[in-house]
């Protein structure tokens, strides 16, 4: 090999860019993390949903079946519906509420900003079962902490209530749980993408007689949208796969109510041993988030076309 | 740089340091046990029978763990993912309803009479009653052995019973669930808010304890007082009878019109009976100790298990269960032999009866050994305690049998169909009917 | 005036918010604190009338599950979540950097793909996963916790992100100089990572300290439990024990470790949180 000065750097390879070669070199690790645990599960979770299997060695192919049969099945039905129930509910609030808050949080010369910040996101870098565990006892009926407050103010009537145990009450005690312990999570997502909103727009418009309700309207909300996309997305995709606050509160009871879908997999498979199922199961819900997700960037995109 | 490399060492060094150490001192050889959570049970074996065995074996140390078994996080379903992949304890103790399955699979190890001091596994089965080990064997061996049996009797709170002025039950002769119902009623109070502060009756689940087992005992007594032996006739769902009916019909009665069951109020199974805050429960003769450690004066009396209508002997259904010991099959055939010798030396071997005594007297668990029975320590707690003879008397006096679906899908069916009364007040027609829709499905 | 006002508004909301995300916290605090008797009275005592430290000693030492205590639990999360967080930090700066400064056919959509994978719910794939790791031998091993935490779409792009903005002259110079491409990243490159380092430290460091579901699914040796898993132990409808007053504790010890480690980063993690939203580019 000769070694002129004109000649191309030695380590280039002659057909194969010393970019590429090192670049797929220092990627490596991701793509074998990403076949896998990611594509090698989801592969998995197709062939076995396609078979009869249970726990032990065999499993023979039988198509679509565990599929259609999930479709009518009225339990895996409840657990879509749960699941949608709580989803919505907790992921509305939180959103709407992480928005609010982060407004108010807007306001550096505001003094103990950054004590509030802190406050608000204590909750999310604990566990779910410790503070499972708490809230368990918060809502314990007669004798823990959310009827002693009713006692506080008055409403006797309301310490009876069987929070956990009861259809109508149960996804909005878990949705509560899940409110407290996300929002700051997203509330200091929005701060962020709040202070990434040029000031002079805003004082543009109040020059122009705007109204500060009018400003947030129409300039703050369409300028936030990508972010709101993000926030919205990962909240669902989050909440609708939680498994822990609702096994802490609840365990899917009562009968149904709160059965949803990571609960209802988990115990068709683990409790079950009904694996071909489960893993039908795993599919639609994975489709499921799919399906949410490239739903939300329409949205984006949309956004972007205003 | 270089500050990194030793921020990186240091790091290195205190996981190092927090390694669980597996690489300590390695004993010649560990079995590994695990068990259901019944504080009385785990407090045997640590504290008496594991040390005990160690000490004769030395070189030998033995492993227990603990698994709830209500709630999601289920014994049963731990055990069998274990097994099935070829992993598991050593040996273990495991409800009647999982042997199917388990001998199904070929997880269970064949005990050898040998061991137990019997020339053969027939000897060793008729050394019990008969009957009794019926879901232990297969193919003429026994496959597991009474860690105990268990029928249920009413135990009653004679401090409360007492300020109530309500006379103790007969001994010799069941009450009706209407009577338990009247007597609940009487003993119901609530504080200035409404609040209950004592009920009258316990059944076995509740929302802070939902066992499938316990939904299925109480439900099938019901059933088979009725007059139904299983939710099945003849292989086909039937769970719009009149006798599933009538039994939703009594757990309706109970939560709702006669407030004798409060499954909000509630709160640990062991614990408040003897403290005051119910008045009535079935249980086995574990009950003892186990409410003992939460009262060590609770005053009580026991009474047979009410019946449907005790002018009709038809009506004296009882169920049974039984937690059997179990080998693994699938560790080296050393490890097997061993796991069988602690348990001969835990349970005893053919003729020993300390060892049958000791866990009678102290945890309640009755083998139903016929030579424990006939033997001198036994009649010698019965004198004690002469209300142990419910139980025993139980097995001739009542029809037994084993409940055939608790933690199968038919199973959870059930407790769903009894949640869906208890928690929603649905109406036991509209139960019946959802849960007839439902095996149904299953069985297709 | 009306900006008195406004600021007037501005703190009560925010206190009453900051007050309800506090409140069950200090509950628990003051149940760590209190005799068993004490912890569930009607009308809710904040200070323990008669306080009771040693409940923390009890909570955390207490061998009440079949020989393990809170600390056997604790000490294997210590382990999983180091080990975890260390081999997140180099096989994340390792990864990033070959997306941030390198060009190649195909990285963008592998980009992506890396991404898209935190669209999608771990719970929905845990059978399969289960799977792997059985024909892998790690079931029941500390290492199956490890292992799918150590490089996460989320540390990729955190890592890439950070990378981007570092200058591609100190690279360039080094290659002239004939330096290897790895001496390149060890030497030159990984230096510079500082900040990013505490971000991605923290943040796997928190999810893998939290971890409940996976723990649940690979783990069956109690010994071999890590936190969150063991306090499930505890808790209403999964024990016949109803020692709240310990329950409280040892969810307080729980807490301790991430809510330390979050005071002492709060500034990297914030920053992380914000990187992985998009803002920062």
């Amino acid at each position: 090999m000769s070694s002129s000065a004109s000649r191309a750097d030695p380590r280039e390879h002659p057909l194969i860019p010393r970019e590429t070669k090192y670049g797929l070199f220092f990627v490596s690790p991701s793509i074998l993390f990403f076949l896998v645990f990611w594509i090698a599960p989801v592969v998995l979770a197709l062939y076995y949903s396609l078979t009869n299997w249970k726990i032990g060695p065999n499993a023979t192919f039988v198509g679509l079946r565990n599929y259609a049969d999930l479709l009518i099945d009225p339990r895996f039905r409840q657990a879509t519906l749960a699941s949608a129930e709580l989803t919505g509910l907790a992921v509305a609030s939180t959103v709407l509420l992480a928005l609010g808050l982060a407004v108010l949080l807007n306001d550096d010369a505001l003094p103990g900003n950054r004590l509030f910040k802190v406050l608000i996101i204590l909750p999310v870098v604990t566990d779910w079962v410790a503070t499972g565990l708490v809230w368990q006892l918060v809502f314990l009926p007669n004798r823990g902490v959310l009827p002693g407050l009713f006692s506080l103010v008055g409403l006797r009537a309301w310490m009876g209530l069987g929070w956990t145990s009861t259809s109508s009450l149960a996804p909005m005690a878990i949705a509560l749980f899940i409110i407290w312990k996300t929002t700051g999570l997203y509330a200091i997502i929005f701060l962020a993408g709040l202070k990434g909103i040029p000031r002079h727009f805003a004082e543009a418009a109040v020059v122009d007689g705007a109204t500060g309700w009018q400003v947030f309207q129409q300039i703050t909300l369409p300028l936030l949208r990508p972010i709101s996309v993000f926030v919205v997305v990962t909240a669902f995709v989050t909440t609708v796969g939680l498994f822990e606050p609702v096994f802490m509160l609840t365990g899917g009871g009562p009968a149904d109510a709160t059965r949803v879908l990571p609960i209802f997999l988990y115990e068709t498979f683990f409790q079950f041993h009904n694996g071909g199922y489960a893993s039908a199961a795993g599919v639609l819900f994975l489709l499921l988030c799919l399906a949410f997700a490239f739903g939300a960037a329409r949205v984006m995109r949309y956004s972007f076309y205003e | 740089m270089h500050r990194l490399n030793v921020v990186a060492s240091l790091l290195i060094a205190v996981a190092m340091l927090t390694t669980p150490a597996a690489a300590a001192m390695q004993p010649a050889r560990t079995l590994e046990v695990w068990t259901h959570e019944f504080p009385p049970l785990q407090d045997a074996m640590t504290k008496k029978w594991i040390p005990e065995f160690e000490a004769s074996h030395p070189g030998v140390k033995v492993k227990m763990t603990a698994i709830p078994f209500a709630g999601v996080v289920s014994f049963d379903a731990k055990l069998l993912a274990a097994l099935s992949s070829g992993g598991g304890p050593d040996f273990w103790d495991m409800g009647d309803w999982n042997y199917r399955t388990f001998l199904d699979n070929n997880y269970l190890a064949p005990l050898d009479p040998k061991v137990f001091g019997y020339s053969s596994s027939r000897d060793m089965i008729d050394a019990y009653l008969p009957g009794t080990t019926d879901i232990f064997v297969r193919g003429g061996n026994l496959y597991g052995l009474f860690s105990e049996s268990n029928t249920l009797a009413l135990f009653y709170n004679l401090d409360m019973f007492d300020a109530a002025g309500i006379p103790a039950l007969p001994s010799d002769r069941p009450v009706s669930w209407t009577q338990i119902q009247d007597i609940g009623a009487q003993l119901r109070r609530t504080d200035d808010n409404g609040a209950p502060t004592q009920i009258g009756y316990q059944f076995g689940f509740f929302a802070n304890f939902r066992s499938a087992q316990w939904y299925a005992q109480n439900f099938y007594e019901l059933m088979r007082q009725y007059g139904q032996d299983d939710l099945y006739i003849g292989g086909k769902p039937a769970a719009q009878t009149d006798a599933v009916r009538q039994a939703l019909q009594v757990i309706y009665d109970f939560t709702f019109t006669s407030k004798a069951y409060d499954p909000t109020f509630l709160n640990n199974w062991f614990a408040d009976f003897p403290q005051n805050r119910v008045a009535m429960v079935l249980a086995g003769t574990w009950m003892v100790p186990a409410m003992r450690a939460n009262n060590p004066n609770v005053r009580f009396g026991v009474a047979p298990h009410p019946v449907v209508n005790p002018d009709d002997r038809s009506t004296y259904k009882n169920i049974q269960w039984s937690w059997g010991w179990s080998v693994n099959a699938n560790k080296p055939s050393d490890q097997q032999q061993l796991s069988q010798e602690f348990l001969a030396f835990i349970l005893g071997k053919n003729g020993e009866s300390t060892q049958p005594a000791w866990w009678f007297s102290n945890l309640g668990y009755m083998q139903p050994s016929k030579s424990f029975l006939a033997s001198g320590a036994y009649t010698e707690k019965l004198a004690t305690d002469p209300w142990l003879k419910q139980w025993v008397d139980a097995y001739t006096t009542y029809d037994i049998g084993y409940v055939q679906h608790s933690y199968d899908e038919a199973g959870s069916a059930l407790v769903r169909a009894i949640d869906r009364v208890v928690y929603e007040q649905v109406t036991p027609e509209e139960s019946a009917r959802l849960l007839q829709g439902e095996l149904e499905r299953l069985s297709s | 005036m009306r900006h008195f006002q406004g600021r007037i508004v501005r703190y009560v909301c925010l206190t009453l918010y900051g007050a309800f995300s506090v409140m069950p916290l200090a509950w628990m605090v003051s149940a760590a604190f209190k005799r068993p008797q004490d912890v569930l009275t009607i009308p809710i005592r904040w200070v323990p009338p008669v306080w009771q430290p040693g409940n923390f000693v009890q909570a955390l030492l207490e061998p009440r599950f079949s020989g393990s205590s809170l600390l056997t639990f604790a000490l294997n999360s210590i382990f999983v979540a180091v080990v975890t967080s260390l081999a997140s930090i180099i096989l994340s700066s390792f990864v990033g950097y070959g997306f941030a400064k390198f060009r190649f056919r195909g990285r963008d959509p592998l980009l992506w793909a890396m991404l898209s994978t935190t669209l999608l719910p771990f719970s929905s794939v845990i059978i399969p996963l289960y799977l792997i790791m059985r024909g892998l031998g790690l079931l029941d091993s500390l290492w199956a916790l490890i292992v799918p935490l150590a490089l996460t779409g989320q540390t990729i792009f955190l890592a890439r992100q950070f990378i981007v903005s570092l200058p591609s002259e100190l690279m360039d110079a080094a290659r002239v100089d004939g330096a290897g491409e790895l001496q390149i990243f060890g030497r030159i490159m990984f230096p510079l990572l500082g900040p990013a380092i505490a971000t991605l430290g923290i943040l796997t460091f928190l999810v893998s300290w939290n971890q409940f579901l996976w723990p649940l699914v690979v783990l069956s040796s109690q010994d071999h439990f890590t936190v969150p898993l063991g306090l499930s132990l505890m808790g209403l409808g999964s024990t016949f024990l109803v020692d709240y007053h310990l329950w409280m504790a040892a969810a307080t010890l729980a807490v301790v470790p991430p809510l330390v480690f979050f005071l002492l980063l709060e500034r990297p993690y914030l920053r992380g949180l914000e990187t992985l939203s998009g803002l920062k580019e």
